[in-house]
């Protein structure tokens, strides 16, 4: 198992949210359980909700309540135009760290 | 042991427990914010118990302290810190009050003293007029003047000054 810098994973989750956000609104919990399903297995439920907190905050992702039958209600979140837009800038600068990383390491 | 429907009062418990510590480290957050995350992570609680019971659940939220600080760094501003300035002015106002008991109380044990040579004394301590009277019959304090009144504005400027009031226009992180 790959052991992770909570820095590195720090600076990309909020892209990452994004990303999943953009594919199929979920409330947090659901969220979490995505994010450790495509591998980020360590990922803490304490790590994530301040994060959704923030991004909605920025106007990057907005949210609506669902009544649930067995609970409090939950609160489902998706991307806005300008967090799809984030995503985007997200990504590009992900995309250049890693090329820039490689022609440091010298690695392909 | 994983949950099928609502959370037991036990968990319940553990759950609203774990919500009134976060709220000590929350208060200076907005009252409609602390209200929002209150209400999302008993949501998000109550369905994580489900899977990994609520002890896990409340386990993988982390410190409430450290969930805190991430919860106010989210804000993206700096807050006031109320409860710093309401310990600041409290102190104050409880030094002014105890300053002027004990300058009142010196002057009774004066008039005390003199053997029935006075029976009342007056004096002038931060802008407050004390009148003390001391008989056999009767012993008592007065006080006049707008002291009070400056004591009030200090302590309240005391409590912006010490809680960084000005934070609550502030746009910088």
């Amino acid at each position: 198992m790959t052991v992770r810098d909570p820095q590195l994973l720090k600076g990309i989750l909020p892209t990452l949210v994004l990303a999943l956000l953009r594919r199929e609104e979920s409330y947090g919990y659901e969220l979490v359980t995505r994010l450790q399903a495509g591998g980020l297995t360590d990922v803490a439920t304490g790590t994530v909700y301040p994060i959704l907190t923030r991004l909605e905050r920025e106007g990057s992702i907005t949210s609506r309540l669902v009544p649930s039958a067995s609970g409090p209600a939950r609160k489902y979140y998706a991307p806005t135009t300008a967090g799809t837009a984030r995503l985007t800038q997200g990504l590009e600068a992900w995309h250049d760290l890693i090329d820039v990383v490689d022609t440091l390491t010298g690695e392909p | 042991m994983p949950t099928t429907t609502s959370p037991s009062p036990i968990d319940s418990l553990r759950r609203e427990w774990f919500l009134t510590k976060l709220s000590f480290h929350l208060e200076d957050l907005p009252r409609r914010d602390r209200r929002a995350i209150y209400a999302d992570l008993r949501a998000d609680l109550t369905d994580a118990a489900r899977e990994h019971g609520m002890r896990t659940a409340i386990a993988d939220l982390g410190p409430s302290a450290r969930l805190a600080h991430d919860y106010r760094a989210a804000q993206g501003r700096k807050l006031p810190r109320w409860w710093v300035g309401g310990l600041v002015a409290g102190f104050l106002a409880a030094l002014m009050m105890f300053m002027l008991l004990a300058y009142s109380v010196g002057m009774l044990d004066a008039v005390a003293s003199s053997d029935g040579a006075m029976t009342s004394a007056q004096g002038s301590f931060f802008w407050t007029r004390v009148s003390v009277e001391y008989t056999p019959e009767a012993l008592s304090s007065s006080f006049e003047g707008v002291g009070p009144l400056v004591g009030l504005v200090l302590t309240f400027a005391t409590f912006f000054i010490a809680a960084r009031g000005w934070r609550l226009w502030s746009r910088r992180p």
